[in-house]
């Protein structure tokens, strides 16, 4: 079977589901208004506001019910993939159908903090989807045939080969070599992974400052050796840039789900706490 | 030409491994998969990363048959031509491989492996390099820590403090339960925002009439008003609740009401009155919550549109007397059949109290008020009446005939302040019946008991008639010349001219005749102030008493001209507000709107919706019932 995306599942199956349950609850929505002469006052303990409430109460849960549902994969009608394509669109639906049920009557209080935590989630989701479809492609053009095993192991030989090399060079440069295989991290912290930003890396100092010896030495084979660590530094600069690329790239495939799940539970509890506090004090 | 493998494989404390085979290939591959020729175990190596190519006699060219480069004599390069002679060195990943002439013409490749490039990557360490799982929070642990604190602080918090606290800590309260608010409370309720158990005083249950009525119960006694006032204002209102007559009896309210001729509102009826929330309820219609909350003062709370529509007062008020069993109202299908006034009128009197009747204006009531008055005598242009007026003259407020305004004085209410005798009768009927020291001696008007008490205190002074200012005039109302008399018993005498027919207060009241001495018995009077008391009439509004010129036009309503005695109830037909209520601008230029809310309120049908005129429904209103 040829590859179909989970977006274009079964001719957009889930698409034209959540397109239907969209408009049928903005005709419910429209009901609801005109039969209160056009004024919104608590449209959520209306008829289309329980019903609503329920709908994306139950979509809510069913949503979140893919993190565990991911863990067994199948084929066939309710494969994971048509369950991520029902994840996405119904999580869409979700914007029409909450907004609606809160009749954009906000306040800093539990229910617009659910609402919020919603479109928190969906937002993320949104962002998920986006860079599953446009990312993948840049990453193998950059990761081209190499492993990522692979672009360690490199780095790792360079280190090594850079230490043979370098024996002959004088203190300071040594050190420099030094440093460049001991303290050159590939990946840092969040930000840099994300941002592919390394203005301070170990390799890069050294072959700057290092390219900078070399061009007031005359030839000789201390400049043998240098040319040599250099050509080494330079080759390792480059996979470290592939490498770092990769990173980010990955990063930004990885990076809405640090929301996009911690949102989710909050999500469910706020949701929790939203259905029980209406009917405490209704 | 063809190659020749030499391998050396390097052992910790052994001699190495050498071993050699001619390859067969005219083109071997050298990379990391078994397939190749030349086989690199090594990670950083590809499956399949160059190609050896001889390039004429003692020349090879190396290239890579990927993206990934390859060192060649110290550089990196995707392809390198090479002399064999020359014994240059490529570098793949950790392995060296060195190449040379060998026999016959042949390619020597010596391939090593250095030794300190034994390190072994694992999938951890490629997780730990690559994702951005090590260099962020942990996402299981942040939605545990971020959902339970949300329902610690949004839901087991404010629960628990509804049933530990209850309303003992407001401010406790306020903090735990106000995150539930799903919006201000209307100004008039805003000092209850923190006090959400005011009003919600159970859990899971709508909040009920009972909380409502706990501070807007009407009909209360003065201690219990006050009771309800202290008491709000210990809850922090800053003004006394607003009593809210109920329209009628709950139930009585429900047996009127037709059954909902929409399915979809009578299922939400039903279902809304299962689950704990009728919408029968004070709170049905008066929703909470809701708005900015910017205004403010005691607005209450406001009224749903849905709400208003729902409880469309034609819906109960058309064919209720078939529903309603004993009820004394009338069908009011629409503002063209609302049926004849039905004044309240005082029929007579048992004893002292009088006897209040509803009759519509078709059967011509008749009143019995105890006075004795004609409205025609006062406003006749041409009467003793109108001379009088006429020589009080203009500085005293009069000058020509009478007008209505000379003894009815509009109040702010819409209404009539009630006639005062002595200020709007006592110029012409004067009650003067003595001068002293310089100054008019009046009877009281009221009670004759109090005339006489008068007249004793007066002449128990022992006032001089014969000479100086204190002055006898000898009958009270009297006015000319005044002359000195010798009365044996003044008292008595002044009593008799008083109360005795043809005396002073018999112009207007009619008196029983003593058994005994002086205590005369008068007829009870009671003036009607109001003989519509359940509908709401402005007189202030301009329409209502000035004509197209801006002159007060109340006979147009009041054919008070016509009328000779007191007992003519003169008040206009409906047909008279229906000249310009429910008529179009095109018919009249002073349309006005033919709502229900024109003249009833819903609570108080008395005070008509659209009208602020709280002090009237404060007042005391007159129930037949």
């Amino acid at each position: 079977m040829a590859h179909e995306s989970f977006l274009r599942h079964a001719h957009f199956r889930w698409l034209k589901i959540a397109v239907l349950l969209s408009v049928a609850v903005t005709a419910g929505f429209a009901a609801t208004l005109m039969s209160a002469n056009l004024r919104l006052h608590h449209t959520g303990s209306s008829w289309f506001g329980y019903i609503s409430g329920t709908i994306g109460a139950g979509l809510i849960v069913w949503l979140a019910l893919l993190g565990i549902r991911k863990r067994a994969m199948t084929d066939n009608a309710w494969s994971l993939k048509a369950w991520v394509s029902a994840h996405v669109y119904l999580g869409l639906s979700l914007i029409v159908i909450a907004t609606l049920h809160s009749g954009l009557q906000f306040g800093w209080n539990i229910h617009t903090l659910a609402y919020a935590l919603m479109m928190l989630v969906i937002l993320s989701g949104i962002f998920g989807v986006t860079v599953y479809a446009l990312i993948p492609p840049k990453l193998s053009d950059n990761r081209g045939e190499t492993t990522q095993a692979q672009m360690l192991e490199k780095i790792h030989a360079l280190d090594g080969r850079l230490l043979d090399v370098a024996r002959p060079l004088d203190q300071d440069q040594a050190a420099l070599v030094r440093r460049a295989v001991q303290h050159t991290r590939i990946g840092g912290n969040s930000w840099q992974r994300l941002t592919n930003s390394h203005g301070n890396c170990a390799t890069r100092h050294a072959l700057t400052e290092l390219a900078a010896a070399r061009s007031e030495m005359s030839d000789g084979p201390q400049a043998k050796a240098l040319d040599q660590v250099l050509t080494l530094l330079e080759e390792k600069s480059a996979t470290l840039g592939k490498a770092r690329r990769h990173i980010r790239l990955r990063s930004l495939l990885e990076v809405w789900l640090f929301i996009h799940i911690p949102a989710t539970l909050a999500l469910i509890a706020a949701l929790t706490a939203h259905i029980v506090s209406v009917f405490f004090f209704w | 030409m063809s190659f020749i493998l030499r391998q050396i494989s390097k052992r910790v404390g052994a001699p190495d491994i050498v071993r050699e085979k001619p390859l067969a290939a005219a083109e071997p591959v050298i990379g990391r998969g078994s397939d190749c020729d030349i086989q690199l175990t090594d990670l950083a190596v590809s499956l399949r990363h160059a190609v050896l190519k001889q390039a004429g006699p003692g020349r090879v060219i190396v290239e890579a048959l990927g993206a990934e480069n390859f060192e060649a004599n110290g550089k990196f390069v995707t392809s390198a031509n090479l002399a064999v002679a020359d014994s240059p060195v490529l570098n793949f990943g950790s392995h060296v491989l060195t190449l040379s002439p060998g026999d016959n013409g042949a390619v020597l490749v010596l391939a090593t492996a250095r030794e300190n490039s034994a390190a072994v990557f694992t999938a951890m360490d490629q997780k730990r390099a690559f994702s951005l799982k090590y260099a962020l929070f942990s996402q299981r642990r942040t939605a545990w820590i971020t959902g339970v604190f949300i329902l610690l602080a949004c839901l087991l918090f404010p629960i628990g403090v509804f049933v530990v606290d209850h309303d003992q800590h407001r401010m406790i309260s306020g903090v735990a339960h106000r995150q539930w608010s799903s919006g201000p409370l209307s100004p008039g309720h805003h000092f209850l925002e923190k006090n959400c158990t005011a009003c919600h005083q159970q859990a899971f249950v709508s909040v009920t009439d009972t909380a409502c009525l706990s501070c807007h119960q009407a009909g209360l006694n003065q201690q219990a008003t006050a009771h309800l006032a202290s008491m709000t204002r210990g809850l922090g209102s800053p003004f006394p609740p607003d009593p809210a007559a109920d329209h009628a009896p709950h139930d009585r309210l429900m047996a009127a009401a037709p059954p909902d001729p929409n399915l979809a509102r009578r299922i939400n009826s039903w279902v809304a009155a299962t689950f704990s929330h009728p919408n029968n309820r004070c709170a049905s219609c008066h929703t909470e919550h809701v708005g900015n909350g910017r205004a403010a003062g005691a607005t209450p709370a406001p009224v749903t549109a849905d709400e208003i529509k729902r409880n469309d007062c034609k819906d109960c008020h058309t064919g209720m007397t078939q529903r309603l069993t004993g009820t004394k109202l009338l069908d009011v299908p629409d503002w063209g059949r609302h049926p004849d006034f039905r004044p309240v009128i005082t029929a007579g009197f048992v004893g002292d109290r009088p006897k209040l009747e509803r009759i519509a204006l078709s059967a011509v009531p008749k009143e019995k008020d105890g006075l004795i008055f004609g409205h025609d005598v006062h406003l006749s242009a041409a009467g003793g009446v109108a001379r009088e007026a006429a020589e009080l003259g203009n500085a005293r407020g009069y000058g020509a005939a009478l007008t209505c305004a000379n003894c009815h004085h509009a109040a702010p209410d819409g209404g009539f302040a009630p006639v005062d005798m002595p200020r709007d009768c006592g110029v012409c009927h004067s009650l003067v019946f003595a001068r002293k020291n310089g100054a008019d001696q009046l009877l009281p008007h009221g009670h004759p008991d109090k005339v006489v008490a008068a007249l004793r205190a007066f002449y128990a002074a022992g006032p001089q008639f014969s000479s100086g200012p204190d002055t006898f005039l000898g009958r009270p109302g009297l006015r000319g010349a005044i002359r000195p008399v010798a009365a044996v018993d003044h008292v008595a005498a002044s009593v008799r001219a008083a109360f005795e027919p043809g005396g002073t207060c018999t112009t207007c009241h009619t008196f029983m005749k003593p058994g005994a001495a002086l205590n005369y018995v008068i007829a009870p009077v009671r003036l009607t102030s109001r003989y519509l008391p359940w509908g709401d009439f402005n007189h202030n509004v301009p329409e209502h008493h000035l004509d197209a010129n801006g002159a007060p036009n109340c006979d147009t309503c009041h054919k008070a001209k016509s009328s000779a005695h007191t007992q003519d109830v003169m008040l206009p037909g409906i047909a008279q507000c229906g000249t310009c209520h429910g008529k179009t601008k095109a018919q009249n230029p002073m349309a006005a709107g033919s709502d229900c809310a024109e003249c009833h309120g819903f609570h108080n049908s008395g005070l008509a919706a659209s009208s602020r005129r709280r002090e009237l429904a404060q007042s005391a209103l007159i129930r037949t019932q």
